[in-house]
């Protein structure tokens, strides 16, 4: 019942000072809303550039044939196997991890149109190939579904494989060679240029696997499997799931036997991605919290003020019978009223803000729950600590000195 | 005469009402404090991302290869790629910084009965600024090892699981082809390439030994250049065509079979991060400077209305509205200069600390600072001096109720 009545006079202490009071809730509504600002748009800013970083494709995953140990004639000799199928790649799609999946089996060939020729790296593989990969198409079009079961003499270039063997001219509907089979062109791929180890991906021919298998490499096994994962939080998990399966499948485990396969993650890619979003988290977390420490200084100035201006109403009360105490948590529950409005207008401004900026710009502006908790938490507990010391001072004051200033 | 006077006025007022100048300057000084951070440190960041990506994607490379363009003809590839065709164009083409000459060669590696079919590449001591990779443990080699051809090797993980299992290779001898090599160094883990290669299944050595002792070449299958200014790629990739193509005595129409590559996309992904953080961080100050502006306007205008009474007083005993706005400025003046200047050493200071906290190179405040002072003046007037004037003119018997 004492908090009650204490609530009520520091309510009523609030709505006596109506000016300094929606000051004070104003000052840390304003700190809310600029770290929910703040804070969504850094999440925002942080998500789009990973989402940039990974169209150079850091979810990727490669599956390849293994080195295994074998002996030939007396010496240990440790050499590539065959040793992944297309049923091998078809179960791996099945993984619940596993966005798209594509077979592939590739070498360097020579390739001629007319009387032109050049070495080209000729994929054979599925549809999905081209997202994993992150090719654009620029003419034509690209393997479809049905492509990837037929055996159709038809081929996606690259740009550089269209200006080597076609200069100057739209190679899509012209007839190439690739191992003395001819194809007809149906695309050409947008330029992506050297990549950051010094591989060209603009000379590369991409065939459907049934036909490369068949026409061109007379080879039913695969090198590699490219595996694109649904989470980049999740790869490990993924490398896992896929060497157990292989195992099962490939009937290690019951032989004892070391892994046929290797599989492969962007590794330094992945950690540049994770340094980013590191430093990103910290500058949005360092310059939303900037934002708290003002309006918080905010609360610290008004109640100070707020004290020193009422200390003859303290004397007041303390001369009448008030106890320290009491007066403590008046001035607690005042600044806690003021910090709680504050919050709670600033939430609500500070999301319609971030929907407003989200829906105006392309970023995903996202307010998190965690960031909704600890504003609460930072705002109650400066509310408090800054409340308490000037109510601190203002109880300990003697009432007959404080009833005599000004 | 008179300003002197109601400066020092000011001044005696100032220093009789500590805790509201006090309120005051701490608005200004909030302001302009929490500005300069957040733009130090975020320019800053912009900066450091900047860089981080484009050391890492290296958007400021340009490859040059030999062949994997036309072929046929009796000749097969048209031109031999040499080092000295590249360190001439290092020389003639402006901004060019630094460049890297590759050969490759894939052979088998060996370590007692242990053995690994591996990528060795001969390359020259600049590679790891060149293509941003380095040694994770151990040393590299400098430019003797490459002027005497030395036999020293930085194997990368794949050789090293394949080769010494869980022991230490660093220190220890390998046979790559025929020939020994002592490895200095484990390379850097770089994972998958887009091909879906190991490229952690290589083994870096000089270049000068590659050529002689092992693959007996004199011709390079390609070089990476880093240029200055990314932006004039094309530009610098068509002078190269031109100086190579005049070393070999080309003429127009005759085909030179060399490739040269810039890095297309990872040029489009650095300059949409790039306009990503270029965003980012005028928002957030502009979010700043509003919250800086709201929360000392706050404090400034509770300390004027403390002042009313005292402004009628003033007023009652003969002073003019004309006296109070000039007292008033010099007051939100005075305050908002001290202010202000501890602001910016404060905020300084602090967006360095940040700065340091983060790893982040270093901060120029100063646009910050200016901005910040302009933006506490204005509110200083506007809260600080306004509400005084509309005091000053109020009956003085109503503003001293």
């Amino acid at each position: 019942m004492k908090i009650l009545s204490a609530l009520r006079v520091s309510v009523r202490g609030l709505f006596a000072h109506k000016v300094r009071t929606a000051l004070a809730v104003s000052s840390v509504a304003a700190g809310v809303v600029a770290v929910v600002v703040i804070g969504a748009i850094g999440e925002g800013a942080k998500q789009e550039v990973l989402r940039q970083t990974e169209s150079v494709g850091t979810n990727v995953l490669v599956i390849r044939p293994g080195q295994v140990a074998h002996s030939a004639a007396r010496q240990k000799v440790r050499g590539v196997v065959s040793s992944l199928r297309m049923d091998d790649y078809l179960a791996i799609t099945q993984l619940p991890q596993v966005v798209a999946a594509a077979p592939g089996i590739e070498n360097v060939l020579s390739v001629k149109a007319d009387n032109r020729a050049m070495s080209a790296a000729v994929l054979g593989t599925t549809s999905p190939y081209i997202d994993i990969s992150r090719f654009h198409l620029r003419q034509g079009r690209l393997l479809t579904p049905e492509d990837d079961l037929s055996v159709a003499r038809i081929a996606v270039i690259g740009p550089g494989v269209n200006d080597i063997l076609f200069p100057q001219e739209n190679a899509v509907g012209k007839q190439i060679r690739i191992r003395g089979v001819l194809f007809e062109v149906i695309g050409v791929l947008e330029s992506k240029g050297v990549l950051p180890d010094g591989t060209n991906e603009d000379d590369k021919i991409i065939i459907p696997i049934q036909t490369a298998q068949r026409r061109v490499y007379n080879s039913m096994w695969l090198n590699p499997i490219y595996v694109s994962v649904r989470d980049i939080n999740e790869m490990d998990e993924t490398t896992t799931e896929i060497t157990q399966l292989l195992r099962d499948r490939h009937r290690l485990a019951q032989r004892a036997k070391p892994d046929d396969f290797a599989i492969q993650d962007k590794t330094k890619m992945l950690a540049v991605r994770k340094r980013l979003s590191e430093s990103l988290t910290l500058l949005a977390t360092g310059l939303a919290g900037v934002s708290l420490v003002v309006g918080g200084a905010g609360i610290l100035a008004l109640m100070l003020m707020s004290v020193k201006e009422r200390t003859t109403e303290i004397g007041l009360r303390i001369a009448i019978g008030a106890k320290p105490r009491d007066i403590l948590l008046q001035f607690l529950l005042e600044a806690a009223s003021i910090a709680a409005g504050g919050w709670m207008v600033g939430m609500v401004l500070g999301t319609v803000v971030a929907l407003i900026i989200a829906s105006t710009t392309n970023w995903k502006t996202s307010v998190s729950p965690e960031l909704v908790l600890s504003t609460l938490a930072v705002v109650a507990g400066s509310g408090l600590g800054f409340g308490a010391y000037p109510a601190r001072k203002a109880s300990l004051m003697p009432p007959i000195q404080a009833l005599r200033m000004d | 005469m008179k300003i002197i006077r109601m400066a020092r006025h000011s001044l005696r007022m100032m220093s009789r009402y500590k805790l509201r100048t006090g309120f005051m300057m701490m608005g200004s000084l909030i302001g302009i404090t929490s500005l300069t951070f957040v733009v130090s440190v975020g320019e800053s960041a912009e900066r450091g991302v900047n860089t981080m990506l484009s050391q890492t994607f290296g958007d400021h490379g340009i490859v040059v290869m030999a062949g994997g363009g036309e072929t046929g003809g009796p000749r097969g590839t048209a031109t031999r790629l040499k080092i000295d065709d590249i360190a001439a164009l290092a020389k003639e083409v402006p901004g060019i910084e630094d460049w890297d000459p590759v050969q490759t060669l894939t052979t088998s590696v060996r370590h007692g009965d242990a053995s690994d079919n591996a990528r060795v590449l001969g390359e020259s001591e600049r590679w790891p600024q060149v293509w941003n990779r380095t040694a994770s443990r151990g040393d590299l080699f400098d430019e003797t090892a490459v002027t005497s051809s030395a036999r020293v090797a930085i194997i990368g993980e794949t050789v090293s699981k394949e080769l010494f299992g869980n022991d230490d290779p660093i220190g220890a001898e390998i046979q790559i082809g025929a020939v020994p090599f002592r490895v200095i160094g484990i390379l850097e883990s770089w994972g998958t390439n887009a091909h879906g290669m190991d490229r952690d299944n290589e083994i870096i050595i000089p270049i000068s030994t590659l050529m002689r002792r092992l693959t007996n070449v004199d011709t390079i299958s390609q070089a990476k250049l880093v240029v200055t200014d990314p932006d004039r790629s094309d530009d610098t990739k068509a002078e190269m065509r031109r100086v190579l193509r005049e070393r070999y005595g080309l003429t127009a129409g005759q085909p030179d079979g060399l490739t040269i590559v810039t890095p297309m996309q990872t040029r489009r992904m650095v300059s949409q991060v790039q306009r990503v953080m270029f965003f980012y961080v005028p928002i957030v100050a502009a979010i700043t400077l509003l919250v800086g502006g709201i929360v000392s306007a706050t404090l400034m205008l509770s300390s004027v209305n403390e002042r009313v009474a005292e402004i009628g007083l003033r007023r009652a005993v003969g002073a003019l509205p004309a006296d109070i706005r000039l007292q008033f400025l010099l007051e939100t003046t005075i305050t908002m200069l001290i202010g202000g200047l501890a602001g910016i050493a404060f905020g300084y200071t602090v967006a360095q600390l940040g700065a340091i906290q983060m790893h982040l190179g270093g901060v120029n405040p100063w646009t910050a600072a200016l901005l910040g002072f302009c933006a506490s003046t204005l509110v200083g007037l506007l809260a600080g001096v306004l509400p005084a004037l509309r005091a000053a003119r109020l009956h003085p018997a109503e503003a001293l109720r």
